[in-house]
């Protein structure tokens, strides 16, 4: 296809189809602006340069953010080397014990744009290896299948993720309204 | 409320918060710098010459094993050349286009299987005087009305310029997604039948039916449903939501029709 053979127009409509998408998710793995543009500038390079090994038969969408991933996974490993106690590892959530299973209730009546806000935050403040799933999951639409091949987990494990990843976010929007009915009340 | 109710309206909530956005001049020179490789990158990478160690230079070569290699490579040859072209693109019945532009190129409106190989490795299509409707194998199906074109990236790639287009999922598309773009609109469907209609006071994406992520550039990823509108302003305001647009969604339906029935077993 043009794509693969670095065709200008091509690689236009992709640059414009997938810049936003790439950033949004690298700046939402790193939650730093400057680290998010190294990062994705690193990304589209690196997209460019690989760009044979990609299959036109198959879905771009997992391809660009396996990239993306992987480019994300180098950065968190340099950071760790110069502060080793900066960020987890993508692997290490697996190790932990499922939360205890909480009804956190309806969600709160927010109003949408603070609700965006808290979200947008809440999702920051996720482990990071619950962030990719959930990222990837709702944002960018993959399936969990795809998910497993680009973190090379087995699919169990990214719905088990994405459970946690989803439980957290309950719990946080929760505690939240109950602030919010507290403040009220005061 | 149940777990899975919960999970569903929070899924939907995340489907709608902002993506972090990029500053536009930092989205400008890296599209420079990636946009600047395409010219000069090689379409084969070269990789240097190794000189075999010495042990390893055979003393002769017989005539006859490259003669039984070349007929070999003949043979290949002449089943690879001789292979029908695989039919992935095919122009499905109502297209009523006079003129029909394959990479600029035009190509006969009649001539409905130079249109299908000519689309199989194109990076835009094009249609002058009518409609014209393409089917990619049974994953989805387009219509271009006079005066619009298709630009492609790859197959699920696609940005739409001109008046409009019509575009509807067929049976083997479960698991992919579409990235169409038109104007100031990204929309990322899943499977869904819509009209994106680029007129001059905006953009108007009207669903038929399915569901379509609608992302606008310095807004929030918003769900577009079934039956509803999403307006985006040339100006970049806020998207404005609505009902379908009855003009907008005929063509939808109609282009559906004859998908399905193009695909029926």
């Amino acid at each position: 296809m043009r794509l693969r053979q670095r065709d200008r127009a091509a690689l236009e409509t992709f640059y414009q189809s997938y810049f936003d998408r790439v950033y949004g998710y690298v700046r939402r793995m790193l939650g730093d602006d400057a680290e998010a543009e190294d990062v994705t500038q690193e990304v589209f390079l690196n997209l460019q340069r690989s760009i044979d090994t990609y299959d036109p038969e198959r879905p771009l969408s997992p391809w660009v953010f396996t990239i993306a991933t992987n480019q994300v996974r180098d950065h968190w490993r340099a950071r760790r080397r110069v502060d080793p106690l900066a960020g987890a590892s993508l692997d290490d959530e697996d190790a932990r014990p499922d939360p205890p299973a909480r009804d956190a209730g309806p969600l709160p009546a927010l109003e949408q744009a603070e609700l965006a806000r808290t979200l947008s935050a809440a999702i920051d403040e996720l482990p990071e290896s619950l962030r990719t799933t959930l990222v990837l999951r709702t944002q960018e639409g993959l399936s969990f299948e795809e998910i497993a091949r680009l973190i090379s987990r087995n699919e169990t494990a990214v719905r088990k993720r994405y459970s946690r990843a989803l439980e957290a976010l309950r719990e946080r929007l929760a505690r939240l309204a109950a602030d919010v009915r507290g403040g009220g009340a005061a | 409320m149940s777990d899975e109710t919960r999970d569903r309206e929070l899924e939907r909530l995340l489907s709608a918060v902002p993506a972090p956005r990029a500053r536009s001049e930092f989205r400008s020179s890296l599209r420079e710098r990636f946009l600047a490789g395409a010219a000069s990158a090689p379409e084969v990478d070269v990789v240097p010459d190794e000189r075999a160690p010495a042990g390893q230079v055979r003393a002769g070569r017989g005539w006859k094993p490259w003669i039984a290699l070349a007929a070999a490579a003949g043979i290949v040859a002449l089943l690879y050349f001789t292979k029908p072209a695989p039919r992935y693109w095919e122009v499905l019945p109502g297209s009523t286009a006079s003129v029909v532009r394959v990479n600029g190129d035009i190509l006969p409106p009649a001539e409905t299987d130079m249109i299908g190989k000519a689309l199989n490795d194109a990076r835009s299509v094009s249609a002058e005087g009518g409609t014209l409707r393409l089917a990619y194998r049974d994953q989805y199906a387009i219509e271009l009305p006079a005066g619009a074109r298709v630009d492609f990236a790859d197959t699920y790639t696609l940005a739409a310029l001109g008046p409009a287009l019509r575009v509807v999922t067929g049976p083997g598309f479960h698991g992919q997604r579409l990235h169409v773009r038109s104007g100031g609109a990204n929309l990322l469907v899943t499977g869904t039948a819509f009209a994106v209609d680029n007129l001059p006071e905006g953009v108007c994406v009207c669903g038929l039916e399915g569901r379509i992520a609608i992302q606008q550039k310095g807004h929030a990823d918003v769900p577009l449903e079934g039956g509803k509108q999403c307006w985006f302003p040339k100006d970049e305001s806020a998207p404005a939501w609505g009902d379908a647009h009855a003009p907008h969604i005929a063509p939808v339906r109609e282009l559906e029709a004859a998908a399905r029935e193009h695909w029926r077993p």
